[in-house]
């Protein structure tokens, strides 16, 4: 389980990330993190929802009404370019943080 | 017996009656507290423990509250204040109290940046001696409490506080304090208009008075119109939705 700072720093670049794939909702969002992550993270509404919000006022993502597979109105939302340049950004300082501890955590390189 | 929409109306009041969200955010956490309920549904739990379970998930207003704060804080003052006025303007449904509410706020939005203005001009006229053609030093009383307790009336307007039942909470006895100035400005403007009546003779002193006077009754106004909101309905149609018409 992650800690709530890392949960915290990591949703934004994660929900641009889905978003980026396709057109979704919170409730289908929080899902396919559950089931990407096998269920290690879970994301809480109070945390999402805002999220999505602020995205939406930074014009990152764009939000619509729209009738469901089972009859219900839902919100869905749609990356916008924006969003697609801030998410190239994300990926690139995550994966230098990510480079950075695989070289630090990574065997040991033998000088013999 | 367990009604889903009756259910929903109590876990969605407090949301309607707190300004930081807004008709389309109450919306959507709804659907997506019906998507948790058809979840558990599912898992086989009873409509009501399927309920309560999805409550817990999704969290009440408390639990919410504090994101949505914040997000709600780093918007600027003014979206804010136009964001209030939009919220309040959907959620009063009826026409009629409706204007008269969103009349009662800029009433006293109006009148409170008036004596912002005239404060500070009217202090500065007393000082250097001007005999201008605002306020002379006779007229001097005019400042003697009665701008601060209209100053009153643009605070609410920024205070904005959420209405929820009595408790001994600091906000609620402000709502107190606020409630006994208002009473206390309406008396004593009317002490005045009636006094003006014999000074001056005049219809206009009494019409003067009779406008202060308003700033304070339209205030009454704006909080009986957010009390309104209590009585309101969601605005769920679940009539589309089979699977949940089901349970």
């Amino acid at each position: 389980m992650l800690s709530k700072e890392l949960m915290a720093a990591t949703i934004k670049p994660a929900v641009l990330a889905v978003l980026a794939r396709k057109e979704s909702y919170g409730y289908e969002i929080i899902k396919e993190v559950v089931e990407l992550t096998n269920e290690q993270i879970e994301w809480g509404e109070g945390a999402l929802y805002p999220l999505l919000h602020r995205l939406e006022r930074q014009k990152l993502v764009e939000s619509f009404w729209k009738i469901g597979d089972n009859g219900r109105r839902r919100k869905y939302y749609r990356l916008l370019p924006q969003g697609k340049t801030e998410l190239a950004k994300e990926k690139e300082h995550w994966t230098l943080a990510s480079d950075l501890l695989s070289k630090l955590w990574g065997p040991e390189p033998c000088l013999s | 017996m367990f009604e889903l929409n009756k259910a929903i109306e109590e876990w969605q009041r407090p949301f309607r009656l707190s300004h930081i969200y807004s008709v389309d955010t109450i919306e959507e956490l709804t659907h997506h507290l019906l998507d948790r309920y058809e979840e558990f549904l599912d898992q086989g739990s009873c409509d009501e423990v399927a309920f309560d379970k999805a409550v817990g998930k999704v969290g009440d207003e408390i639990s919410l509250n504090d994101e949505h704060r914040k997000e709600w804080k780093s918007t600027p003052w003014h979206l804010r204040l136009l964001a209030a006025f939009r919220l309040e303007w959907q959620w009063i449904e009826k026409p009629t109290l409706r204007s008269l509410y969103i009349f009662g706020r800029l009433w006293t939005l109006g009148l409170g940046l008036w004596w912002v203005i005239l404060i500070p001009l009217s202090i500065w006229r007393l000082i250097f001696r001007s005999d201008g053609w605002w306020f002379q030093p006779n007229q001097w009383f005019y400042l003697q409490g009665e701008p601060m307790l209209h100053l009153l009336g643009i605070a609410s307007v920024f205070i904005l506080i959420p209405f929820k039942p009595w408790s001994r909470t600091p906000e609620n006895w402000l709502r107190v304090a606020f409630a006994l100035l208002v009473v206390y400005t309406v008396f004593h403007n009317l002490r005045i208009a009636i006094l003006d009546l014999g000074i001056y003779g005049g219809g206009d002193a009494f019409m003067w008075e009779v406008w202060l006077g308003l700033a304070p009754m339209m205030w009454v106004i704006q909080m009986f119109g957010r009390n309104t909101t209590l009585a309101l309905k969601p605005r769920l149609d679940l009539s589309q939705s089979a699977r949940l018409l089901k349970t």
